[in-house]
């Protein structure tokens, strides 16, 4: 433990001049029409949205698209929308989701100003399925939709206690880069596409 | 070699130079967008900037309250002095656990740290997993940019990268084509590796967790498969409270790319089932420089790479014109901070135009930074004869005011009467590109002496 | 009104025409003009090289000489910068500083903050690419610098677009740096010149007959640059335009 008595006194003794936390109650971004906001980001950043007015019209859109029906292995955790060819708990390693063409996932809360979605490892046993799908649905209530991310912080508020889950990510559209001259490309490592099934409610 | 020489060679290829400019300075133009959608952009940086400050201002105490939450999450903390001390630590963590495969996600700090060649001499393969990382690993070369590694890098030249190493089509350039063939090589790498590291966006004292924000998946991948989770953070990564983090994610990646948000923002806080994770908390050299009151506020930054893309230096000279881990107006503060003597010609790599200072997000004065490092150069004798000499007989002859008109006389003559050959010597660096302007026969206090008398004294009456 | 002129080492030496245009522009709007000839350099240039010690004697000969004027006007916004906010570094004891500073303008600001003048009488019929000058622009605010999120303005813009017949060309990079830069100039000399050359192709595709700025050093680097590549560019300092756009009194103001 030397190296962290030396490090902290190190820090201690070397203590930039003070100054004090700003106050985080300011007058933030917010929108008219925070759905239309919401749509637009996610446009932007290449995910694709839906309106739907509930459960069952979800499950109709995805049976209505052809790439999804005839996909050899989905996987839904959302009660009513679409179907799954395996099981996640019974999986030994997070491994054997190479192979999963589509991943239908519930969704917490959804933020307008840049289309990032809040997802966590609660009912998803195996967190690798957000990322190792090819193609990711995400299905979000519309009342579930803030305005900026203060918002999702106060939402989340209390998150990383001890009864909360582990692990939450704001997915923001399909995995992308552009390390190759700076050439947009969707699909990198992660899933190659986005939808987000928005249920009005 | 100096900045200014390495400088030179990159601009030698002046289609190459432009094609950089023009690429980073497009990245520029995003954050310019990004940043104009937010109405309350000003007021957020200058929230981040006191954060920021704040958290430095009492780091002790959030590093221990980031220690003591983590460990009550099941994740096991480690303190590193020093780069050796950090690798040393990574390395026994995978020995113990017979990793041969380690993935890893962007981290600036494993850079610093020369991590890579340290494993490797250990037997040990390590996959850097960002595609841009990935492809400057391959060229056995340094990332260019801490934010688009490959950057300096033509999608022809990935491509007969790729031909040769990962088997792609010959001649095959297209950037789709290519980042395709990346993620199934990468895809395998992340599936079949022993462990993950990332590198540390943010760390939370509140909740002991930490935060890493990608595009590609690679660090989620690389930490949701694997049976151990390995992050390295640098101290300077830590901000108090959860909500904070609101501050710093609307300001990220608009101020890195223009994008709204990163495609992941993940929160990582307990090992996954069956996983453990690690955190190597490292110091090289960050607490030392806490204490440097003109520099320390360099240590609040983000690493977004706002600075370097708005550098108009960094544009036409290249991240490795710097020979430093991290380039542009940051890496030319926090370089020299850390060893003056090896990075003496950065501060002077900057026209002082101040353009880093507006663009950072946590509002570093960067280009007074650059300016009181070539003061600290100066104090601690480090600065070349070829700047002080000159500068030594300006400064003897400015405060004369005797001695200056003769001098400038003395000099606009000799401009005068001087035949070109003499002027445009090798010796004048000014002349290489640029001709000196005409030198007039008398100077503006000449001048102004010899404006008439009545011009003077009307003026002075109608007043 | 009684003001102090400062005028710059190198404008002293090599461009006497902009002393004299910035004398004609601060007396036609009714200026008392003052050249104290004890006068240098504000020490700039020792100053950003790191050489502290060079540069603090000459800041003091630059207080001794105008801190009895109730204002001091330059024609250089980099110059105005370095009083203004760096010669705390310098003499950090010395409350001249402060007193001095405060009282220091460059020109267009000196017009437009001091004398209130919204609009320059006159004519200047041409095609003209402004060149924002950094120190000016990002340490003065003398404009809005394109990097900061707020409601754009531009004093120097400003004067220039009230003459009858101007066309302020639209460039692509509207702030960018010239790569004079001081020393930067000769101890980057690759860099500086290729940023410069840069510059100039703007303002020519823009389709540029006249380069303006408040700042000579700028002028100076971009027209040694555009003289060797003999391109058919005018460069002119704001006070040349100034005080040849009209060679008549303005209308007095009741």
């Amino acid at each position: 433990m030397a190296a962290r008595e030396d490090i902290l006194n190190s820090v201690r003794a070397n203590r930039a001049a003070n100054m004090d936390l700003p106050s985080m109650e300011q007058v933030w971004q917010t929108f008219d029409e925070p759905l239309t906001h919401f749509r637009q980001m996610l446009t932007g950043i290449g995910a694709s949205s839906e309106l739907l007015p509930d459960s069952a019209a979800a499950d109709a859109w995805l049976e209505g698209r052809s790439d999804y029906t005839q996909s050899a292995s989905t996987l839904s955790l959302v009660e009513g929308v679409g179907k799954s060819t395996l099981q996640l708990d019974q999986l030994d390693t997070p491994h054997e989701l190479s192979g999963l063409d589509w991943a239908v996932l519930p969704a917490e809360f959804g933020v307008a100003e840049n289309g990032a979605i809040w997802v966590t490892d609660h009912q998803v046993c195996h967190r690798a399925v957000y990322f190792l799908c090819e193609h990711l649905v995400l299905v979000l209530p519309t009342s579930q939709l803030l305005h900026n991310m203060h918002q999702a912080y106060q939402r989340i508020a209390g998150w990383g206690s001890d009864d909360r889950p582990a692990f939450g990510t704001f997915v923001a559209g399909p995995s992308k880069t552009a390390d190759i001259e700076q050439s947009l490309v969707i699909g990198a490592q992660g899933p190659r596409s986005l939808d987000v099934l928005l249920i009005e409610s | 070699m100096s900045h200014a020489t390495a400088a030179a060679e990159f601009i030698a290829d002046a289609e190459r130079t432009k094609w950089h400019d023009e690429t980073i300075f497009f990245v520029r133009k995003k954050r310019d967008l990004a940043a104009a959608s937010v109405p309350e952009w000003e007021l957020l940086r200058e929230t981040a900037s006191q954060i920021k400050r704040h958290t430095l201002s009492r780091l002790d105490e959030y590093l221990e309250q980031f220690e003591a939450n983590a460990i009550r999450h099941g994740i096991k903390v480690h303190w590193a002095r020093n780069g050796k001390e950090h690798n040393e630590i990574v390395l026994g963590l995978l020995k113990e656990r017979d990793v041969n495969l380690l993935v890893k996600s962007k981290s600036m700090l494993t850079e610093e740290c020369g991590l890579n060649p340290f494993l490797e001499a250990a037997g040990i393969e390590v996959v850097d997993t960002d595609l841009g990382e990935r492809i400057v690993q391959m060229r056995h070369e340094h990332p260019s940019h801490i934010v688009l590694p490959a950057i300096h890098i033509k999608k022809q030249e990935v491509g007969q990268l790729f031909h040769d190493q990962l088997g792609t089509e010959a001649g095959a350039s297209d950037p789709d084509y290519l980042t395709e063939a990346a993620r199934n090589h990468l895809r395998d790498k992340l599936i079949s590796a022993g462990a993950g590291l990332t590198g540390v966006n943010f760390g939370i004292a509140e909740t002991g967790g930490i935060v890493v924000c990608t595009n590609e998946g690679n660090a989620d991948l690389g930490t949701a498969l694997p049976p151990l989770h390995i992050a390295s953070m640098g101290l300077e990564k830590l901000i108090p409270r959860l909500d904070h983090l609101g501050v710093f994610l609307r300001l990220l990646a608009r101020s890195a790319t223009g994008q709204p948000i990163t495609a992941y923002s993940s929160h990582f806080h307990t090992p996954r089932e069956g996983q453990e994770m690690h955190i190597v908390l490292v110091d090289n050299g960050r607490s030392g420089m806490m204490g440097q009151s003109e520099f320390n506020r360099a240590l609040n930054c983000i690493r977004c790479g706002a600075c370097l893309n708005t550098c108009p230096v960094y544009r036409r000279s290249g991240g490795h014109s710097y020979h430093a881990t991290v380039a542009g107006p940051i890496g030319s503060v926090i370089n020299p901070a850390r060893d003056p003597e090896k990075f003496e010609s950065l501060p002077f790599a900057c026209s002082l135009c101040g353009s880093c200072t507006e663009v950072c997000p946590v509002k570093i004065p960067l280009h007074h930074q650059l300016l009181a490092m070539r003061h600290e150069l100066g104090k601690r004798h480090l600065l070349p004869m070829a700047k002080t000499v000159p500068m030594k007989v300006a400064g003897a002859v400015l405060r004369r005011p005797w001695l200056y008109r003769t001098m400038g006389k003395l000099g606009r003559v000799s401009l005068r009467w001087l035949p070109r050959f003499l002027i445009y010597n090798p010796l004048n660096v000014w002349g290489r590109q640029r001709d000196l302007p005409e030198a007039p026969k008398e100077s503006f206090r000449q001048a102004y002496k010899k404006r008439a008398p009545q011009a003077r004294s009307d003026q002075e009456k109608s007043n | 009104m009684k003001v102090g002129l400062f005028i710059p080492c190198y404008i002293d030496q090599f461009f006497p025409h902009v002393g004299m245009a910035t004398v004609e522009v601060l007396e036609r709007y009714g200026a008392t003009v003052d050249y104290p000839t004890g006068q240098t350099c504000c020490g700039q240039p020792m100053a950003n090289t790191g050489c502290t010690e060079d540069a603090r004697p000459v800041a003091k000969l630059f207080l001794d000489v105008f801190e009895s004027y109730e204002y001091v006007v330059a024609p250089s916004g980099s110059c105005v910068a370095m009083v203004r906010h760096h010669f705390h570094d310098l003499l950090p004891d010395d409350p001249r500083v402060d007193k001095v500073g405060s009282r220091t303008f460059e020109l267009c600001e000196f017009l437009t903050d001091v004398l209130e003048i919204d609009s320059i009488e006159g004519e200047f019929p041409h095609r003209v690419g402004l060149h924002n000058a950094c120190h000016g622009l990002r340490e003065l605010r003398l404009g809005k610098p394109s990097e900061q999120m707020a409601t754009p303005f531009n004093k120097v813009e400003k004067l220039l677009a009230g003459l009858e017949g101007i066309e302020l060309v639209q460039l692509e990079r509207t702030d960018e740096c010239c790569g004079f830069g001081g020393t930067f100039a000769v101890a980057e000399e690759a860099v500086s010149c290729r940023m410069g050359l840069d510059r100039l192709a703007d303002h020519k595709s823009a389709g540029a007959e006249v380069i303006a700025s408040a700042d000579m050093s700028c002028l100076m680097h971009l027209g040694g640059l555009a003289r060797r590549k003999k391109l058919p560019l005018k460069l002119m300092h704001v006070a040349e335009i100034l005080a040849q756009s009209t060679k008549t009194q303005p209308t007095p103001t009741p």
